[in-house]
């Protein structure tokens, strides 16, 4: 909200009239929070272990009131996480997705922007991918086909994010609300390619022309684990280095932690905003294409399964920190896993996994703001 | 074009505004007082589950709507304990309650009705006209030959704003979040306040979801039913500066939004694909949200935690 208007540097006053407290300014409450998100899930590992606990052990419970054994139950678990080799390349096939939107909003939360959106970008991200793939890859040679694809991903989800950005910066629209409107859009436009414009005309079903072999994401040996799971993990690295070892990762945090202090030292906020949000939003995209070149090899309808908040979760959870969010998205792709092996299995449903994933957040939340309480009591007393 | 005035449109438009404006009455007071409920997509969800679930069990259209109220009124409730008396981050209780509700709705629904779940008689909201009233032309059809929430919704939205402008309670809802800690020196208990608002919240969300169910879903309850309309909520309580009004006005223009995919073949000939009047009420929230721009009335403390 604070986007337009912003004071040239040539208003600054002799003697700044920057209050003492400049946050004190800032209009948006949620700007506080997002600066507050970084410290405020920054829970010790005993407290973050504890929720999960919490949770799984609710999950636990779930199940059995469905009819599930413990023994069994825990048995099943194991073997579709760490317990077999077919269980772990199935946690981190789950992981994957997850993971690159995790670390995606990562980039827009340091930013101090709320991109609840990753779900609309890795959407568009899909539909660039399969339109890269399975459209321009064919007349492409051989060795670009790939990167082509995952090009035209990022460019489509950073424009979608780009949409939510242009929005704030410039009508002052927050992109809290925008960017979850922008993700229904998102979903009906893949529903309306699949049934039109890219619809298969080989095919009975709604979904695009199957990728060239050429552009789909290699895999580890004869696993179905694709190799979007090295991209993410690059990604964890790259955004880890550009928040905390760049000029631009500190500009970025700058004005996540407080937009009007930033504008006083001259930062652009409105171009860094939209900057953060391009980031943002072409790495959420490369979820939705690791997807579609991955996983499903067309554009179809529904091929994600929220994977935009429990990406936001994960990010939470990590306190935006890119390298603990790469444990907690393995932590959530073995839940994932266990909960899907559970349904084929034991009978429950997998959407168990939403269930417990989500408990921990809302725990762990409710202490960090008890905890918050406390400290400013404190801090009065 | 000509069926887009017709009175079987606006008709239909009135309908389907009805859930939506009665979850963002809910939603209005609760960001007045300073709470942003993103889990209000998630408070709807379960309304609209327990109403079905009830409804189904007891063969009684009226209990189920009454269990979903009451059952949400006490969800809104334990978010309101989360948000207000343990001062979560609001944005992120939203989130992970969101995800909850869904997981456990969805899981519930295919452990408890493995055959599915459809409400057994739909009556209650069959139109009623009202005599002579609804005789005047067009207006006649589009107001007043509706169902008993729209009715309802007559009433209670403008004891909505008599309430929140009028009174001493709309006041301190008011007060608690324009100024909470001010309000709080004062003497205002403003953390009794926001769970009040709360379980409010949840009461009219839990209502707007069996609606949902009953209007838009003819009785049949599917996973993730609300489908981003408490999204939708959100939106119109915020571009509609917080004033119930507005809501219902704004309301108003997402029903007919939702409404044009049946008057699709008559306005637009039949090759519209199905899709974009799926995403029309979307489009429209975000184009108005553009067109009006920045709010500069926001209740300064919404989202934001009393920490005192």
């Amino acid at each position: 909200m604070t986007g337009s208007n912003p004071p040239t540097v040539t208003a600054v006053p002799e003697t700044p009239e920057t209050p003492e407290t400049p946050e004190a300014t800032t209009t948006d409450p949620r700007r506080r929070a997002v600066s507050r998100l970084a410290t405020l899930f920054d829970r010790p590992w005993p407290a973050i272990t504890a929720a999960f606990v919490v949770s799984l052990g609710i999950g636990l419970l779930l199940v059995v009131l469905t009819g599930g054994g413990v023994a069994e139950t825990v048995d099943v678990a194991a073997r579709a996480t760490v317990g077999s080799q077919q269980g772990l390349i199935d946690t981190l096939v789950y992981t994957t997705p997850r993971l690159l939107v995790a670390i995606g909003v990562i980039v827009a939360l340091r930013a101090g922007q709320f991109n609840l959106g990753a779900e609309g970008q890795l959407q568009l991200g899909a539909i660039g991918a399969a339109l890269g793939g399975a459209f321009l890859a064919p007349s492409l040679p051989g060795p670009l086909a790939l990167p082509v694809a995952v090009a035209m991903a990022m460019v489509c989800g950073a424009l979608w994010a780009g949409i939510a950005a242009l929005m704030k910066v410039l009508r002052g629209c927050d992109e809290l609300i925008s960017t979850l409107l922008l993700n229904f859009v998102a979903v009906y436009l893949v529903q309306l390619l699949v049934q039109g414009a890219m619809k298969d005309p080989d095919s009975t079903f709604n979904q695009s022309r199957r990728v060239i072999a050429d552009a789909e994401l290699p895999r580890f040996g004869f696993t179905r684990l694709h190799y979007g799971f090295t991209i993410a993990l690059v990604c964890v690295l790259l955004v880890w280095l550009l928040l905390e070892r760049t000029s631009l990762g500190l500009r970025f945090r700058s004005i996540g932690h407080n937009a009007v202090a930033s504008r006083y030292q001259q930062l652009d906020v409105g171009v860094l905003t939209v900057l953060a949000m391009l980031i943002s939003g072409a790495i959420c995209a490369v979820a939705g294409a690791g997807e579609t070149l991955g996983v499903q090899f067309r554009l179809i309808q529904g091929f994600s399964s929220g994977f935009g908040f429990e990406g936001l979760a994960i990010a939470f959870l990590a306190a935006l920190r890119p390298g603990r969010a790469l444990v907690i998205a393995l932590v959530f792709g073995g839940i994932f896993s266990a909960a899907t092996r559970l349904q084929q299995e034991v009978g429950v449903t997998a959407s168990l996994a939403y269930v417990v994933e989500g408990l921990p957040i809302v725990l762990l939340a409710c202490a960090a703001g008890l905890q918050a309480l406390r400290v400013k009591r404190r801090g009065l007393a | 074009m000509h069926s887009l005035v017709e009175a079987f449109f606006w008709a239909s438009a009135v309908g389907l505004a009805a859930p939506i404006l009665l979850a963002a009455l809910g939603e209005t007071f609760a960001q007045r007082a300073g709470v942003f409920t993103i889990g209000i997509e998630g408070l709807m969800l379960s309304g609209a589950f327990a109403a079905a679930a009830v409804s189904v069990s007891s063969g009684s259209l009226v209990v189920g709507f009454v269990a979903a109220a009451a059952i949400t009124a006490a969800l809104g409730g334990m978010y309101g304990a989360a948000v207000v008396l343990c001062r979560a981050d609001q944005v992120v209780v939203g989130i992970g309650f969101n995800l909850v509700v869904l997981g456990a709705t969805s899981l519930l629904r295919r452990q408890l009705f493995p055959t599915g779940m459809t409400v057994p008689d739909t009556s209650l909201v069959d139109r009623r006209a009202i005599p002579l009233l609804s005789d005047i032309p067009w207006l006649g059809r589009v107001l007043f030959d509706q169902n008993l929430l729209v009715y309802a919704l007559y009433v209670l939205t403008p004891i909505a704003v008599y309430v929140l402008f009028r009174t001493r309670t709309g006041l301190l809802v008011r007060a608690a979040g324009d100024g909470a800690e001010a309000a709080s020196a004062k003497g205002i208990r403003v953390l009794r306040v926001r769970m009040w608002v709360m379980v409010l919240n949840g009461t009219l969300a839990g209502a707007a979801g069996a609606a949902l169910v009953l209007i838009n879903s003819g009785g049949v309850f599917v996973d993730n039913l609300v489908d981003g309309r408490g999204y939708l909520v959100l939106a119109l309580t915020m571009f509609a500066r917080w004033h119930p009004a507005w809501v219902a006005v704004g309301a108003v223009l997402f029903g007919a939004a939702d409404a044009l995919q049946f008057v699709a073949q008559a306005s637009f000939g039949g090759d519209v694909p199905t899709a974009v009047f799926l995403m029309a009420p979307y489009l429209l929230a975000l184009t108005a949200w553009v067109v009006m721009g920045r709010r500069s009335n926001a209740p300064t403390d919404l989202g934001r935690p009393l920490l005192a």
